[in-house]
C-alpha cells in the first residue's frame, strides 16, 4: 500500500473524528436510563378511598395500592384520592380519557395532589453503578378536594444489591445518590483484563523470538 | 458490568470473522488473536470513554492503530495487511455498535 493512500485514509478517520456523534431521540452511548418507582407506605390508613394514578400522555388512569408502581419514562402524573362510594357510582371504566381528565381534574368530590410525579430519574453513565430510585409517598391528609402527599424518601437501588436511603429534606430537591464505589468485576474488567492480555501477547513473542 | 461483558464477546467474535476473511488458516490461533487484541483494546477504550473523553471515532481511530501493530506482532503479517484487518475490523465492530445503539 502507498504511504499517500494510508495518509488519505488517516486524514479522513480524523476529520470524521472532529464531528460529534450526537444522535437524536437516543441514548448517548455510555448512559443509560434509571426510572423512578413509587410507593404510597400509608395507603391502607386510608380505606374509604380509592387511589388513582393519571398522567399525561399515560396512563388514562390506574389504580394504586401499597405495592411499588411505575409509568412511561416521558410521563408527568399526579395522583387522586377518590371516596369509595364515588368510584363505585361514577364507572371509571366506561369513561373516555377526556371524561376520566374532565373528571379527576375538576369533580369536587375528587381530592388531588400537590404533587407531580415524573417516570425517569434520569440518564447516567452506564459505568454508575446506580439501577433505580423508589420515592416512598406519605399522605399527610385528604380534607375535601385536597389530597396533601409528601415525598418521604428515596431508596437508589444498585446493582451489587445495595441501597441506599436518603429523606427528602425539601420536597422539590431530590437528594443525591452517594454512589458506592465500582464492584470489583469492573476492576477486573478495566485493570486485570488488559494486564493479563498484555502479558499473554509479550510470552507469545518472546516465546516465538527465543525459537 | 454485563453489557460490557456483552460488548466484549461480541466484539470478540466480530473481529474473529474479519480476521478469517484475510486469513484462512488456523482459526483457534485467530481467535486466540481476537481474544488477546480486544482485552487489552476495549477495556480501555471504554474506559477512556467513559471517563476521561467520551468521542467515540477519536477513540475508534486509536484503537485502529494499536491494533495494527498488535496484529502484527500476534499474526506475523505484513503491515499492510495488518492495516486493512485492523481498518475492517474496526469498521464492523463500530458499525454494530453504532446499529445497536440506535435499535436498542
Amino acid at each position: 500500500m502507498r504511504l499517500y493512500n494510508v495518509g488519505r485514509i488517516l486524514f479522513l478517520l480524523l476529520i470524521l473524528a472532529s464531528l460529534g456523534t450526537s444522535w437524536a431521540d437516543v441514548i448517548e452511548p455510555g448512559e443509560k436510563n434509571v426510572p423512578f418507582t413509587y410507593q404510597i407506605i400509608n395507603i391502607q390508613d386510608y380505606p374509604d378511598y380509592v387511589f388513582i394514578l393519571h398522567g399525561t400522555p399515560n396512563p388514562s388512569y390506574e389504580l394504586l395500592n401499597s405495592s411499588e408502581f411505575s409509568f412511561y419514562k416521558l410521563s408527568v402524573c399526579s395522583i387522586y384520592a377518590v371516596p369509595d362510594e364515588v368510584f363505585k357510582s361514577v364507572k371509571l371504566d366506561e369513561m373516555n380519557d377526556t371524561q376520566i381528565d374532565e373528571f379527576l381534574n375538576n369533580d369536587s368530590r375528587v381530592a388531588r395532589s400537590n404533587i407531580s410525579l415524573d417516570g425517569l430519574y434520569g440518564t447516567v453513565n452506564v459505568a454508575n453503578p446506580l439501577e433505580s430510585a423508589l420515592i416512598q409517598l406519605k399522605i399527610n391528609s385528604i380534607q375535601g378536594d385536597n389530597l396533601d402527599i409528601q415525598k418521604e424518601k428515596i431508596i437508589y437501588y444498585y446493582n451489587n444489591g445495595q441501597k441506599v436511603e436518603k429523606p427528602f429534606q425539601s420536597q422539590n430537591q431530590i437528594p443525591e445518590p452517594t454512589a458506592p464505589g465500582p464492584s470489583w468485576d469492573y476492576y477486573v474488567y478495566f485493570i486485570v483484563l488488559p494486564i493479563l492480555a498484555l502479558a499473554a501477547i509479550f510470552y507469545i513473542i518472546m516465546r516465538r523470538r527465543s525459537n | 458490568m454485563y453489557n460490557l461483558l456483552f460488548y466484549w464477546i461480541i466484539t470478540v467474535i466480530i473481529e474473529f470473522l474479519v480476521l478469517c476473511l484475510f486469513i484462512k488458516k488456523e482459526p483457534s490461533k485467530l481467535f486466540l488473536a481476537s481474544i488477546l487484541i480486544n482485552s487489552v483494546t476495549l477495556p480501555l477504550a471504554t474506559f477512556i470513554y467513559l471517563f476521561f473523553y467520551p468521542n467515540f471515532v477519536l477513540i475508534e481511530v486509536a484503537v485502529f492503530l494499536v491494533e495494527i501493530f498488535l496484529v502484527r506482532l500476534l499474526l506475523e503479517v505484513e503491515y499492510k495487511e495488518s492495516f486493512l484487518i485492523s481498518l475492517a475490523a474496526n469498521l464492523a465492530t463500530a458499525l454494530f455498535g453504532l446499529i445497536f445503539s440506535i435499535i436498542w
